[in-house]
């Protein structure tokens, strides 16, 4: 029960916000659409649903083709970042409600077992007799989502439903949601500017950028391999440090670097399909740089901005060369303002993308490789 | 720069009524002169109705607010002197950036030329300068954030300011750019603050000082490192860190003449620190670890006594790291422990735990064990 | 799926094309032709435009209404933007003052001419002889100056409470944050008023001023009761001279001419204001 479109197009007056997308989604896969705020990912989402139509391509689920059918024809659920609810309902009747407006004529004893099991799976059971304006905003979040699961939608489309929530709820329920869905023979598509959620309860993981998606895979391929420049700078908690350096060999060894400028070199280990004299662009996470006082093993030395420590983790924010870079360290650190941080980085762990296409051309040894 | 402090604050909503709230139970609270503080607490757990009763907003139903030992309580918020960020840039659109930051000082009859070196103060601080004649309609919620903090800072005698959730409306892409200048301005100035969120993570990054709260009651006030490293109660253990601590429960048992916890057949010693606060007859007992504390080993440890063996129900990608939800072999209990982000498993795989004793906290009926 | 919009919007359209499209079309028709009673049509062109925009009646009236309009907009939308300030913002007044309002809304126009009617007869209306205690004789029937204003503070009268109620509606989705800030910031009332509340009201004072500009602009029944248009023609305005040229006169092309001329003029007087209170103090102000 997958999803295909077939080169989708759409456009607000002069904007083409979709591009021709082809994209299949995987049966029963929790499959995330990620793109910065504005992107068009709720277009996207709404098109699949089919509360939009596009202007051009075609929507198929499990291969019958659903472009022109009318969304309360199909078996979809929706979840919305406001959560919406039937204020003058209870919670118990705000669920009840969809088996009751459907074409089926459900007995009562049906609706309640199901308004119960329900309820149950998505911890809302003790609330059931409330009405939603006297309920967290959890659990309002997760009334909507049932109302939207009552019905065993084949598809659940999400629009960013955590967004409202407090961080600890959103935690909770990343959480929560990881288990649910991988439990149920829905298959769910998620849209979320946040990198971080996706990564934490996806199956799947689709880049929305310019309109195309331009990588989609499995949520570790995506996120140990990706595979162009916006990807790698935009899934990671934090992204992943991106710096222009040109290959340089010297005349006389086989060594050769990463030149940043006349003081930085990165030993460039095990990239010999590269040419020297050319540029590209160096990926390296936040997480894979280690702190060293040794300046021999010391690869970069950029001076801190800034140091957020929560709890036990440290984010360093940094200026190297006029550019932006973050390290992330496990253990609470007490670092000035201005003061000159080395790092040492593992070439094991790179990433070396082509600066005009900004795909990636090669990657350090210890990354895994997805066939 | 002043010092606020309220004494025994409660206030009830619709009191005598079936609705009756309690929404803060006697609260007291004392903020350091040019400190920068943080109120944080799940939704409904009345920081918000605080954070009114000290801006003047609202009256207390029982209690006092001081600042500098003066008491407030009867006080409108503009003879306060307390300046408010709230959640939504409020900004007076029909005046360009300037005119909003010039706004309050023009109220106070200041001369202009005075007036221009305070706004020009404030837009070097905060990085106004581009935009000091922009419109606000055109700039967006991140940077009005910033005009309408400048406008609260700007006058001398400002004695605090108060921000009420202030990221509500930034985009998280934004977020950090603008924090960091809120900080850079409170330091700079010297203005005690008060900032009031359910985001832990730019409470613990802007303030010095934490104040828990939940269902009224302040729970500990305290630097965000011992709210991490010592928490008062089960509550804030679990709440502060993402994700917060394991509390697993467990008996007492002792072991070589010293007190340990108990799982299931599993026995995890305890902090040395406090040994002798234990109490072996004691029932209703946790022991807290955070998921980073904890070491996992995928190789089998053999004889070392020290690790337990659990298997992976799931592993989650967050911040930078992973996080294995496992369960105790033989038990129910479940222990989140994080690890690298490339450390290669699967879920279903068997794993072994281990927990270094000083990261062990000891809770007794939901608060912390400490040694005396 | 796609044709299902069009199908709720159908029977609405045919109402529109039946009640506004096709009488539109009948008048343009009209007025490029001279239709007496008894004779064949024959058509004119331009000719009735030229006469109308010639004629010394017409250009009184569009005088006299473009004056009348003025008056109404500077007297009524200050005042009711006043009283929507001063109306309690909870509490058991606020019903209270609604009502009240509503009421001279509800009276049917005619009514209302005929209530002022009432009012300043010289034989038993309070006016004229609350006048007469003052020592002024008031008259409307045969003074230009007492027929003006009377119309005028009937249309106040009338008509005010709408502005009230819009304004009142503005000022209630203003969030109290702002007037928060503004005394934190220490402003004064004044300055609260025109730096927190007008701005936000921009979006509702934009309809406000629009209503009342169309609907003061086609005034029909309640002068025509209260003065029949006289003394003379001074209190004739447009829509009256246009209905008179063409039912009373049996000039329908004329008549026809004369109302797509007064149709143009309003929308073009619309659109100018529109305009400039869109850009007035700049910023965004008001709501969307």
């Amino acid at each position: 029960m997958g999803i295909r479109v077939e080169n989708l197009h759409k456009s607000f007056g002069t904007e083409q916000v979709l591009d021709g997308i082809t994209l299949d989604i995987p049966d029963r896969s929790f499959f995330s659409v990620v793109a910065p705020t504005g992107a068009g990912k709720t277009t996207l989402l709404r098109i699949m649903a089919g509360i939009e139509s596009a202007d051009a391509g075609t929507v198929h689920y499990d291969g019958e083709e659903m472009t022109d059918v009318a969304v309360q024809d199909r078996s979809v659920g929706m979840v919305y970042q406001e959560f919406i609810n039937y204020p003058s309902l209870t919670v118990r009747e705000n669920l009840a409600s969809p088996l009751q407006v459907s074409g089926e004529n459900y007995s009562a004893e049906e609706i309640d077992r199901r308004v119960q099991e329900t309820a149950e799976m998505l911890k809302i059971d003790h609330i059931l007799n409330n009405l939603p304006e006297e309920v967290s905003g959890g659990e309002a979040q997760r009334t909507a989502i049932s109302r939207a699961l009552i019905k065993e939608p084949d598809y659940l489309f999400m629009d960013e439903p955590l967004a409202n929530l407090d961080y600890k709820l959103r935690e909770q329920l990343r959480s929560d949601f990881e288990r649910l869905f991988s439990e149920q023979d829905t298959t769910v598509i998620y849209a979320t500017p946040q990198a971080g959620d996706a990564l934490a309860m996806s199956t799947h993981i689709g880049f929305l950028h310019d309109g195309n998606i331009i990588q989609k895979a499995l949520r570790d391929e995506i996120y140990y391999r990706p595979r162009h420049l916006p990807v790698a700078e935009y899934l990671g908690e934090p992204p992943m440090n991106i710096v222009p350096v040109t290959l340089v060999q010297e005349p006389t060894s086989t060594h050769r670097y990463f030149e940043v400028d006349d003081e930085t070199r990165i030993p460039a280990t095990g990239f010999d399909s590269l040419s020297p004299g050319e540029t590209y662009h160096l990926g390296f996470r936040p997480q894979d740089m280690t702190l060293t006082e040794n300046s021999a093993e010391a690869s970069i030395t950029p001076t801190l901005s800034f140091v957020e420590t929560v709890g036990s983790t440290s984010t360093l924010h940094m200026d190297f060369q006029g550019r932006e870079i973050y390290a992330l360290h496990p253990n609470p650190l007490h670092l000035e303002t201005g003061a000159e941080i080395s790092f040492a980085l593992d070439p094991k762990k790179f990433y070396v993308y082509d600066p005009e296409a900004g795909n990636l051309i090669a990657a350090g040894e210890k990354i895994p490789s997805f066939s | 720069m002043a010092e606020i402090e309220v004494r025994d604050i409660r206030h009830v909503y619709d009191a005598g009524t079936a609705d009756e709230t309690v929404a803060v139970d006697h609260v007291d609270l004392t903020l350091q002169d040019g400190s920068a503080n943080a109120l944080l607490g799940p939704s409904g757990c009345g920081k918000t109705t605080l954070l009114q009763i000290i801006s003047g907003l609202l009256q207390p139903t029982e209690g006092q607010v001081l600042i500098d030992g003066e008491d407030v309580t009867d006080q409108p918020p503009s003879e306060r002197d307390i300046a408010q960020v709230f959640q939504f840039p409020v900004i007076y659109d029909s005046m360009d950036v300037y005119g909003n930051l010039a706004f309050p000082l023009r109220n106070g009859g200041t001369p202009e030329n005075e007036i221009e070196e305070r706004v020009q103060k404030i837009a070097d601080l905060l990085e106004l300068n581009d935009i000091l004649h922009s419109s606000p309609s055109n700039l967006g919620p991140e940077l009005n954030q910033l005009v309408a903090l400048g406008r609260g800072i700007i006058r001398a005698d400002t004695s605090a300011i108060l921000f009420d959730e202030p990221m509500t409306d930034v985009e998280p892409a934004r977020k950090l750019t603008i924090r960091r200048r809120v900080k850079e301005a409170q330091q700079e100035f010297e203005i005690t603050a008060l900032y009031v969120t359910h985001d832990q993570h730019e409470a613990l990054t802007f303030a010095e000082q934490v104040a828990i709260m939940r269902d009224g009651h302040l729970v500990q006030y305290d630097s965000g490192e011992t709210l991490y490293q010592n928490p008062v109660n089960t509550f804030i253990g679990h709440f502060i860190g993402s994700p917060g601590m394991n509390l697993l429960d467990c008996g007492v048992t002792a072991n070589d003449e010293t007190p340990h916890a108990q799982i299931g057949p599993h026995t995890i010693a305890v902090s040395e620190d406090i040994h002798d606060e234990i109490d072996l007859s004691w029932t209703d007992c946790q022991i807290g670890i955070r998921p980073s504390s904890v070491t996992v080993q995928v190789a089998d440890p053999k004889e070392d006594t020290n690790y337990i063996p659990a298997t992976v129900d799931q592993v989650e990608m967050v911040g930078g790291y992973q996080i294995l939800t496992t369960r105790l072999d033989d038990t129910d209990v479940e222990v989140k422990a994080r690890v690298a982000h490339d450390f290669m498993i699967e879920e279903g795989a068997s794993i072994w735990l281990s927990f270094p004793p000083d990261t062990v906290q000891f809770f007794h009926e939901k608060q912390a064990v400490h040694a005396q | 799926m796609k044709q299902r919009p069009w199908l709720f919007l159908l029977p609405a359209l045919l109402l529109v094309s039946i009640s506004a499209f096709i009488p539109l079309m009948t008048v343009m028709n009209y007025s490029q032709l001279t239709l007496l009673p008894g004779t064949e049509p024959y058509f004119a062109g331009l000719e009735n435009f030229i006469a109308v925009l010639e004629d010394e009646g017409f250009r009184g009236a569009l005088q006299r209404q473009i004056v009348f309009s003025f008056l109404v907009l500077i007297t009524e939308i200050p005042l009711g933007l006043g009283l929507a300030l001063c109306m309690p913002k909870e509490g058991p007044g606020v019903g209270l003052s609604l009502v009240l309002l509503g009421i001279p809304l509800l009276i049917p126009w005619n009514v209302v001419g005929i209530i002022w009617r009432v009012f300043t007869r010289s034989d038993i209306g309070v006016l004229p002889a609350a006048f007469d205690w003052f020592g002024y004789s008031y008259s409307v029937s045969s003074n230009t100056f007492d027929a003006w204003w009377t119309v005028l503070a009937m249309d106040i009268w009338h008509w005010t409470p709408l502005v009230v109620l819009i304004c009142y509606a503005g000022i209630q989705a203003i969030p109290d944050e702002y007037y928060m800030a503004a005394k934190i910031d220490r402003a004064s009332p004044w300055k609260t008023f025109r730096y927190v509340t007008l701005p936000n009201l921009r979006g509702v004072l934009i309809i406000a001023v629009l209503l009342r500009l169309m609907d003061s602009f086609k005034i029909y029944a309640e002068p025509f009761v209260l003065t029949g248009g006289g003394p003379g023609s001074s209190t004739t305005f447009l829509s009256t001279y246009t209905s008179r040229m063409a039912i009373g006169g049996f000039q329908m092309g004329r008549g026809a001419a004369t109302s797509l001329i007064y149709f143009f003029i309003v929308i073009l007087i619309s659109f100018v204001i529109y305009i400039i209170m869109l850009n007035l103090g700049q910023g965004a102000g008001g709501d969307q």
